[in-house]
Order: C-alpha cells, then sequence, then structure tokens
C-alpha cells in the first residue's frame, strides 16, 4: 500500500515540475531562513546554561532609589555585601566576587591590554565551576594568575605557561599557576584571566571594600536547592537598613536586587554591566518572524495543493470507485507531502550549511554553533508541524470529493474552497507588507538618528586611549604630550577628556545636590572631565556662562552643566543656574556655565545630566587624548602620533580609533536588526511571488475558457488583464487594510525604544503596498499575457 | 440480488426542484444482464451510480443482498461497495500515473489482499487478458480499447458479484466495442451480473432484458 502511494508520489512530483519546484524550493529556503535565524535565537537565550548549576546561581546587585523616586540600578553590587552575607543566611549556600580589571599585560616585549581580565575570589571560582586543563584550580596565594587556553597561547606560545609570570600594569608580576579552556560564546562574563583577589586588596583599600556607596563589585550567588529568592531578597533589604543607618535621614531606599544568571544576557541592562546584553524584544521578534516564514510556505503549500485539486480530482474519483476509503486518501495525500517536505528539509539543511558563511557575514552575528541535537530536533519538529499542518487540510478536502461528479466530467469550480485560499492569500499578503513595511521602519528609524544633529564635531576626531602603566611624572607627561601633539603638522585642536561621546559614561556619581537644598534632594549625575581645550575641539556649543579656561586658575572647585543637569538640580533655566552653588559630595562647587545637550550616546538614548569637572589630566585610569585632525594624510599623523606616545609612555600598548567609527557602532545592533529584518522581507517577498507565480498559472488554465468566451465576445487585451488581475489586486488592497493599523501600532510601540523617534507617515506603507503589487503584477504577467494570447478557438474546441 | 423501491432523485434549489429519477421499482436477479437504455438526461448514469452506492437516492428504498443500503452509512456502503460491485466507464479511467499492473493491484490494495496472493491475482488477470507484455506501460501508451480492456480486468480483479458499465463501448471504435460487449457476455454466463448503460440497441440486445427510461420514469422494458 504504502509502495503504491510513494510510486503515485513520486510520479506526480515529477509530472509537475514547476508545482513542486515552488513547494520544495519554497519550503526549502524558508526553512533554511528559519533554521538560522532559531539557531541564533536558541544561541541567546542558551547563555550561561551550561554552567552546572546555573539554574540556581544569582547575581546580586545594587539599587539606590531617592525621594523624588529617581534611582540608579547597577548590575554590580557595593563591595560589602559578599561577605556581610556569607554565612549569614541558611540559603545561601555560596557567594563569590568578581572584579573587572581592564589593564595593560606584559611578558618581555610583548604587551596587550586585556579588557577581559578580573579579580576572582575563590568562591566564584566554586560557584562557576572554573576548572582547570593544567595547573591547580584555586588562587589560593597573592601574586597568581590563570589563564585561558588563548592568553596561555597568545603570551607563551608552544611554552607550557604553568609557573612563568606576566606583568600586570607595568608593575605586579603574576605567576601562572593554571590554564582553563576557553569560556563558550554564550556566557555574560567572558573570562580571559584571572587574578587573585588579594591583589585588588591592594590596589583599591578598606574604603572601598568597606563602601556601601560604592558599587562595581559583580557579586554571585548560589542558592540552596528550593530556596526562594524572592523572600531572601526581603532579607536583605533589614541587612542593608541595618548596616547604613544614614539612608533614613537621606530618605533613599537601598536594594539589594537578586537576578538569575540566565537571565542576565537578554534581560539585563543596568548600569556596569559588564557587557551591552541582548535584546530579549529583539530576539522574540525575530523567533515570531522565522516561525511566520516557515508558516508562509506551508500556506503555500494548501494553497497549491487544493488549486491543483482540479488536476488531481479524476485519481481521487477513480480511487474511490474501485474501492479506496476516505482514509486510504488521506494516507496517499499526507504521504505526498510527507516527500515533498522531506526533499524540502535535506534541500534545507544544504542551503544552511552553505549559507551559513554568508548569513554571518551579512548579519554580523556571532559564530555560534549551528548543528546541534536542537538543530536536529528543530527540523524534525518542522517536518512533523508541517505534516500536519500543511498536509492534512489539502488531504482532507482532496479525499472529500465525490467521485461520481468528477467522474461525470462535471466538476467545474471547486465551490467553498476558494474562499479559503482567499483567506490564505491575504494572509500572505499581510505578512509580506509586514516584513516590508517593519524593514523601511527599521531603516528610515537609523536614517533619521543618523541625520540628527549630534551637538559636537565628529568628523575627523582621532582619540588616543590614556595609557594605564604611568609613573609619578604622569600628569606633567600627560600635558606635554598634549602639548606637542599640536605640533604635529596637520593636527588642529587638542583635548583630554575622560570620555568622548560614543558610549554611556561610567563615572557616575550620586550625592550631588542643590546648595542649601536638602539631603533628600541628593540625585545621581554623569561626570565628564574636560579641560579648556574641550570647547574648541568638540565644537560643543555654550548656552550660558563660559568654559574653563586657563586665565583663571582655581577651576577645580567650578563646574559646568548641560542643560539636562540645569533641569534635574532644579533650576529655572541655564542663565538662572550660573555662579550657584552645587553641593558635591559634602564639597561646594561653582556652576560657571553650561553646555547644550549633545548626544552622548546615540541619538537612541534620552539626555542624561551631565555635570563637566575640569580635570586637565583626566582622572585615574579615565583619560582620552582627542586630536582634530586634517582628512588627508591620516596614516602619517597617526604614525607620528604613535611614535611620539611610545617615547612618552613605554610599557603601554598604542591603541586609537575615529570618533565617528567608535560613534557609529552604536548603530551596529539596529543595523544588523534592519538587516535581518529585510532578509526575512526579501524571503517573505519570494515566497509570496513563488505563491502567486503558482496560483496565476492555475487560474490561467482554469480560466482559459472564460478568456476565450471574452475574446469571442470583442474584449481588447487591456480589458482581458484587468478582468484576470482584478482578484488580487483586490486581496492585496484587503491586505493592505489590515496590515496597515497593525503595523502603525506595532511601529508606534517599537519606536518606544528610541528618545528621539522619526515621525510616522504615510511613507512607510504606501511604497510597500506599491512593491508588492508591482511584484504580483510581474509575477503574473507571463501568465495573463499568454492566456490573452491563446487563440479562442483553440481553448473553446476542447468543450 | 438488488431491489429498488419507489427510488426517487431530485436536485433542490430555492426555487426549483430538478427531477432526475422518478419513482423506479425495479428487480434485478443475481446472474442477470441487463441494459439500461434512454435519451440524454433521462437519468441512465443517476440510476448506475444509485445502484453502485457512488450516489444516494433522495427517496425511496434499495436492497443489496438484502442489506438496506439507503439506512446505511458511507463507510458501510464502502465495505459494500468494495466487496462486491466493479465498475467500467466511458472514458476508461484509469490513473495515469500507474501502470497497467499497478492500476490492477490498486483495489486489491484498498481491499487488503496479502502481496502474493494479490501478485497471483494480477498474474492471472494479465494472463486471461492478454496483456503481460503490457503490464510496465502508462494508460498513454496504450490504445482506447486497450485501456478499456485494463478497466474491465481491473473492475474484475475484486472477482465483484456485479459489474455496472456506463456506456463502456462509447469511445471506442464500433471492432473494440464489439470485442468488449463480447468480453461482457462471456462475464455473464460465467456468473458475473451485469448492469450496463448504453444507447446503442445492438449493443443493448446483448443483455436480457431493457429498461427504457424517459425523463426520470421507466418508460417500458423489453426482454430479448
Amino acid at each position: 500500500m504504502f509502495r503504491n502511494y510513494l510510486k503515485t508520489a513520486i510520479r506526480n512530483i515529477l509530472k509537475n515540475k514547476l508545482f513542486s519546484s515552488i513547494h520544495i524550493l519554497g519550503l526549502a529556503i524558508s526553512v533554511a531562513a528559519s533554521v538560522l535565524i532559531l539557531t541564533y535565537v536558541q544561541f541567546e537565550k542558551s547563555y550561561d546554561r551550561f554552567i552546572p548549576n546555573s539554574e540556581r546561581i544569582y547575581r546580586l546587585r545594587y539599587e539606590r532609589t531617592s525621594e523624588d523616586g529617581s534611582a540608579v540600578r547597577f548590575a554590580s553590587c557595593a563591595p560589602p555585601a559578599a561577605s556581610r552575607i556569607q554565612g549569614q543566611y541558611p540559603e545561601v549556600e555560596n557567594i563569590g566576587r568578581l572584579f573587572h580589571y581592564e589593564n595593560v599585560v606584559s611578558r618581555d616585549t610583548r604587551q596587550f591590554t586585556e579588557e577581559r581580565m578580573f579579580f576572582a575570589d575563590p568562591r566564584f571560582l566554586e560557584i562557576f565551576n572554573i576548572r582547570t586543563i593544567a595547573g591547580q584550580n584555586t588562587l589560593s596565594e597573592p601574586n597568581q594568575m590563570m589563564i585561558s587556553r588563548t592568553m596561555a597561547r597568545k603570551y607563551f606560545s608552544e611554552e607550557n605557561p604553568i609557573g612563568q609570570h606576566l606583568k600586570v600594569n607595568g608593575k605586579v608580576d603574576y605567576k601562572v599557576v593554571g590554564v582553563f579552556d576557553d569560556r563558550p560564546q554564550n556566557t555574560h562574563l567572558k573570562i580571559d584571566i584571572l587574578l587573585a583577589f588579594e591583589n585588588l586588596l591592594d590596589l583599591y583599600g578598606p574604603d572601598y571594600h568597606e563602601s556601601w556607596g560604592q558599587t562595581g563589585m559583580y557579586t554571585y550567588i548560589l542558592l540552596k536547592k528550593g530556596a526562594d529568592p524572592a523572600a531572601l531578597e526581603k532579607k536583605f533589604v533589614d541587612l542593608v537598613n541595618q548596616e547604613n543607618p544614614w539612608l533614613a535621614e537621606y530618605k533613599m531606599i537601598m536594594e539589594l536586587p537578586i537576578q538569575p544568571v540566565r537571565d542576565i544576557h537578554l534581560h539585563s541592562h543596568f548600569m556596569q554591566e559588564y557587557e551591552v546584553n541582548g535584546n530579549a524584544e529583539t530576539v522574540h521578534i525575530l523567533q515570531i518572524v522565522a516561525v511566520f516564514i516557515i508558516i508562509m510556505a506551508w500556506v503555500n503549500y494548501v494553497n497549491l495543493s487544493t488549486a491543483r485539486a482540479m488536476t488531481r480530482a479524476r485519481e481521487i474519483g477513480i480511487r474511490k470507485v474501485v474501492g479506496a476509503f476516505r482514509y486510504h486518501l488521506i494516507g496517499q495525500f499526507l504521504t505526498e507531502t510527507a516527500m515533498l517536505m522531506l526533499f524540502a528539509i535535506l534541500l534545507a539543511s544544504a542551503l544552511v550549511q552553505l549559507a551559513l558563511p554568508l548569513f554571518r557575514q551579512f548579519t554580523n552575528l556571532p559564530a555560534f554553533q549551528i548543528w546541534t541535537a536542537e538543530t536536529l530536533h528543530l527540523l524534525v519538529a518542522i517536518f512533523l508541524v508541517g505534516l500536519v499542518a500543511a498536509g492534512v487540510y489539502p488531504a482532507f478536502a482532496l479525499s472529500s470529493f465525490q467521485p461520481i461528479k468528477i467522474l461525470r466530467g462535471r466538476l467545474g469550480r471547486i465551490p467553498k474552497k476558494i474562499d479559503m485560499r482567499k483567506i490564505l492569500v491575504v494572509f500572505q499578503f499581510v505578512m509580506a507588507l509586514v516584513m516590508l513595511t517593519g524593514t523601511l521602519t527599521v531603516y528610515r528609524q537609523i536614517q533619521h538618528m543618523h541625520h540628527q544633529k549630534l551637538g559636537f564635531k565628529i568628523d575627523a576626531q582621532l582619540i588616543v586611549k590614556g595609557p594605564r602603566v604611568r609613573d609619578a611624572e604622569f600628569n606633567q607627561k600627560a600635558l606635554t604630550f598634549k602639548k606637542e601633539l599640536m605640533a604635529i603638522s596637520g593636527i588642529t585642536e587638542t583635548a583630554i577628556v575622560t570620555e568622548a561621546p560614543g558610549r554611556q559614561i561610567y563615572w557616575d556619581a550620586g550625592g550631588i545636590r542643590k546648595a542649601g537644598d536638602d539631603v533628600s534632594q541628593n540625585k545621581n549625575y554623569q561626570i565628564v572631565g574636560i579641560d579648556e581645550d574641550f570647547l574648541k575641539t568638540f565644537q560643543v556649543e555654550l548656552v550660558a556662562g563660559r568654559s574653563f579656561s586657563t586665565e583663571f586658575g582655581t577651576e577645580e572647585k567650578n563646574l559646568i552643566l548641560n542643560e539636562t543637569a540645569v533641569r534635574h538640580m532644579g533650576f529655572e533655566n541655564a542663565e538662572a543656574a550660573l555662579n550657584q552653588q552645587v553641593s558635591y559630595w559634602g564639597e561646594l562647587f561653582t556652576i560657571v556655565g553650561v553646555f547644550k545637550d549633545y548626544h552622548q550616546q546615540s541619538p537612541k538614548a534620552a539626555f542624561e545630566p551631565h555635570i563637566y569637572r575640569y580635570t586637565p589630566t583626566g582622572r585615574g585610569r579615565l583619560l582620552q587624548f582627542t586630536a582634530s585632525i586634517q582628512a588627508h594624510d591620516v596614516t602619517r599623523i597617526v604614525n607620528e602620533i604613535e611614535h611620539m606616545y611610545r617615547e612618552f609612555f613605554p610599557g603601554n600598548p598604542f591603541e586609537f580609533y575615529f570618533l565617528d567609527d567608535y560613534f557609529n557602532q552604536q548603530y551596529k545592533s539596529d543595523e544588523q536588526f534592519g538587516k535581518v529584518f529585510g532578509l526575512f522581507a526579501f524571503l517573505a517577498i519570494f515566497i509570496t511571488s513563488l505563491g502567486i507565480l503558482g496560483l496565476s498559472a492555475f487560474m490561467a488554465t482554469q480560466r482559459i475558457k472564460e478568456v476565450g468566451i471574452r475574446k469571442v465576445l470583442g474584449a481588447n487585451a487591456g480589458q482581458l488583464a484587468v478582468s484576470l488581475s482584478k482578484e488580487v489586486v483586490a486581496l492585496i488592497l484587503i491586505a493592505f487594510i489590515i496590515s496597515t493599523p497593525l503595523m502603525f501600532f506595532s511601529i508606534r510601540q517599537w519606536l518606544q525604544n528610541y528618545a528621539d523617534q522619526m515621525s510616522v507617515t504615510v511613507w512607510l506603507f504606501i511604497p510597500p503596498v506599491a512593491m508588492i503589487l508591482f511584484i504580483t503584477a510581474a509575477t503574473m504577467s507571463a501568465h495573463v499575457i499568454k492566456s490573452i494570447l491563446t487563440n479562442p478557438i483553440k481553448s473553446l474546441r476542447y468543450e | 440480488m438488488i431491489k429498488l423501491q419507489g427510488i426517487e432523485k431530485y436536485y433542490a434549489n430555492k426555487f426549483v426542484k430538478t427531477w432526475v429519477l422518478r419513482n423506479i421499482d425495479l428487480e434485478i436477479e443475481e446472474g442477470e444482464f441487463v441494459s439500461i437504455m434512454g435519451p440524454s438526461g433521462a437519468g441512465k448514469s443517476t440510476l448506475l451510480h444509485i445502484i453502485g452506492m457512488l450516489d444516494e437516492a433522495s427517496d425511496g428504498e434499495y436492497y443489496f443482498y438484502d442489506n438496506a443500503v439507503h439506512t446505511m452509512k458511507e463507510k458501510e456502503k464502502t465495505k459494500l461497495h468494495q466487496e462486491h460491485i466493479g465498475f467500467i466507464f466511458q472514458a476508461y479511467h484509469l490513473i495515469d500515473e500507474l501502470t497497467v499492473y499497478e492500476n490492477l493491484e490498486t483495489p486489491l490494495l484498498y481491499k487488503k489482499v496479502k502481496g502474493s496472493e494479490r501478485k497471483s491475482l494480477v498474474a492471472d488477470m494479465l494472463d486471461r487478458f492478454n496483456m503481460v507484455a503490457k503490464k510496465d506501460l502508462f494508460p498513454n501508451q496504450l490504445s482506447g480499447g486497450q485501456q478499456q480492456l485494463v478497466a474491465v480486468a481491473r473492475a474484475l480483479i475484486i472477482n465483484p458479484k456485479v459489474i455496472l458499465a456506463d456506456e463502456p463501448t462509447g469511445n471506442l471504435n464500433s471492432k473494440q466495442g464489439f470485442e468488449i460487449m463480447d468480453l461482457m457476455k462471456k462475464l455473464n454466463t460465467e456468473g458475473t451480473t451485469i448492469i450496463q448503460v448504453t444507447h446503442d440497441e445492438q449493443k443493448a440486445a446483448y443483455g436480457h432484458r431493457t429498461i427504457h427510461l424517459l425523463d426520470g420514469w421507466i418508460d417500458q422494458v423489453t426482454t430479448h
């Protein structure tokens, strides 16, 4: 029986090459695209799940809320939290700390800035189960370090790294005691080097480690099985209040929220995140879109199979007459569907393999594993669900035909089924329109952001990272270096700044208020350290007062605010803020000027309150030399700067970037999203076109008699074209009416992510529908023209 | 064997009721060869389809071997049909995608006949109709007469009690037509009941009696 089904199936597939290839190709391409995306989605969702007991690991965070409700929310925690919690709460099995320490690592003459370096306490190593492949598993003594396999190769190539030394920050020698395997991609904690925690105590004294006002200590908790994290969180409220009796006086609330480690990558967007995390919303949208793409291909299948019912009807009739039960026929059609889907999925697998490098290049997605057990499960699921979703309806519809009507040759049109098909076609058009409009929206919004006046000079600005390895004369050297930069021909301005525009400012300070205000008015501000050349170099606009200058001599006690900070602090306007005093951690500062708000971050983010302090040689580790250069001759200028830098700051790697590149990186995730969305839009259109192609081929044959009669009655080509395409145009318009309000609200919703939103106009909606109309017309034209040109005598003689 | 009592058939929409068969009473004994004749639209094919359980009467009673077909469910009817009835059409109606062999095999598959038995039944049939050499050909590689031969073989392969033939020679030239008629006569003498619809007096004369239909009524019955 089954062999009989198979034979008919294969012969049918081979006989109808156009339909079969539309089916298989459409399914294969959409399955391939969906698999690529769903694998990526899977990857994004898999973050940190590989860690043993990850379901019990939580990150302890830190939040402070002022009386007016303004709050700062950190991903890291206050340093004393871990030691106060350890051993005091029955729910807590273990609690460990990690401190991020980006610095220069060197061995002999090889030196690199290592961004993925941390101080780790032994309990952290236990919680995250970091196992070495060589050497020991613990950092039990000071000046010990563990490095990843990649680092081992980088610094020691073929040598055995165990027992050897690396210098950190040009000063401290660490002995390599262990080498661990490279951490997987899917963890929020990307670690290359771990340093003994004792050394952190040398670096930052007890002031830091005992302060509940500080943050920066990543703190992880392993809970006991069955412990209730919410209840534990409540207990921490008492701990915090006990430790910080001053909170009540300042009318502040301090909290230590805990978050599951598995949720960090997609759901955590706080200050001091170790890396910019993924976006759950994007992943969610992609997932939905991927599923819809497959559904569209299935819809094609259903559409074309039922459309072709007429050609299969005779066979169905005969089979029923010679004794087939309905279930026999259902079995046969399901077998056929299964065969097609199997071909499609095999082809899709090949496509995935072929398209993977291109897809990665196009989307800039990280290199994740594609052929995992999950992917195979996914393919099997797609096959089974597809068989049911796309196979069952046609099988039931086709097997329901009454043989006698068919065999007497009076089938005519198949009533009722057509309505279902129209609904499905409308669904496809809606999807295509949604995808196109969505893509257009993402691109327009990016364009919109690109066209915003940023409020500072972004072109031809070279930024040189400040040195980390420093000696006692560093401040003087920095000033001289800056001065000598100006001697290089082609450099027009230079400035030293703690944070050039391009990302969120990490120097964040609370406890700042207008002098005379109650302590409860303390708020958080972002601090930028600048020198007297900042205004000229970045060409920021001055709204009131003056910028810093060397003429006054006492600038250290003066501040400049931006407009947002003026409002944040409660002044009427910029003028009103001038010469007013600010209480900043118990000291009084005077406001001497107000800068116009400029986009520190991409226009996606709202303006934040900035306070500018006068720090002519930077502050601590934060320092960037900015040089406005003439755009030609860039290589020579960079070479000269590098040469000078190496002389001034030996032991430091020379690192530089251009401000526009750096700033534009912020659009990367949006652009990536736009690209992936665009790719899907293209696919959606492609699949819809395939469906239209199949349907119009079918309709052309079905209506060949009608066209013949119309021609005999004297219709011209134009009238015929109208009568043949009227229906499809109507379907597109219905789809447009459905998709427009849907998209209008979705777009409004999506734009909420952006502080600076484009306006939503009809020009987001008209081009997609025009494009769909055009593509549909192009797809149908071949068949329409063919049926118009057919000699009516031929088509009518068949009757 | 077949007993029709007051069979009526009409198609109704909101405004008109179109009658196809009116008050048909008919009994056919096992081993009979009956021809149904009448002008176009007289209801010949509909009657045949009702007897073959491919269509339902609007009214009246139908007994097949004392089974009340008019009260049966679809599944039971299919079962009865599968067991006892073979059909032959004017347009042969072979499955284009299957070879001669596979076309013959299909009814057996639906009857769940075992593989070895199936093989021997098909082989017998091919032998009997001298089609062994053609077993791997597809219908479109055969002449009309040959196709109808395959169709007759396919109807016979389940060893039916009755064969219903709807103008079986309508598409054939006269030589081929008479060959098929001779074959049917032979089958009848071997015990198969045959009911055929025809336009042709000469072909009707192969039967024991002819039912003449006119506008859905039985007009007259002649015996040969």
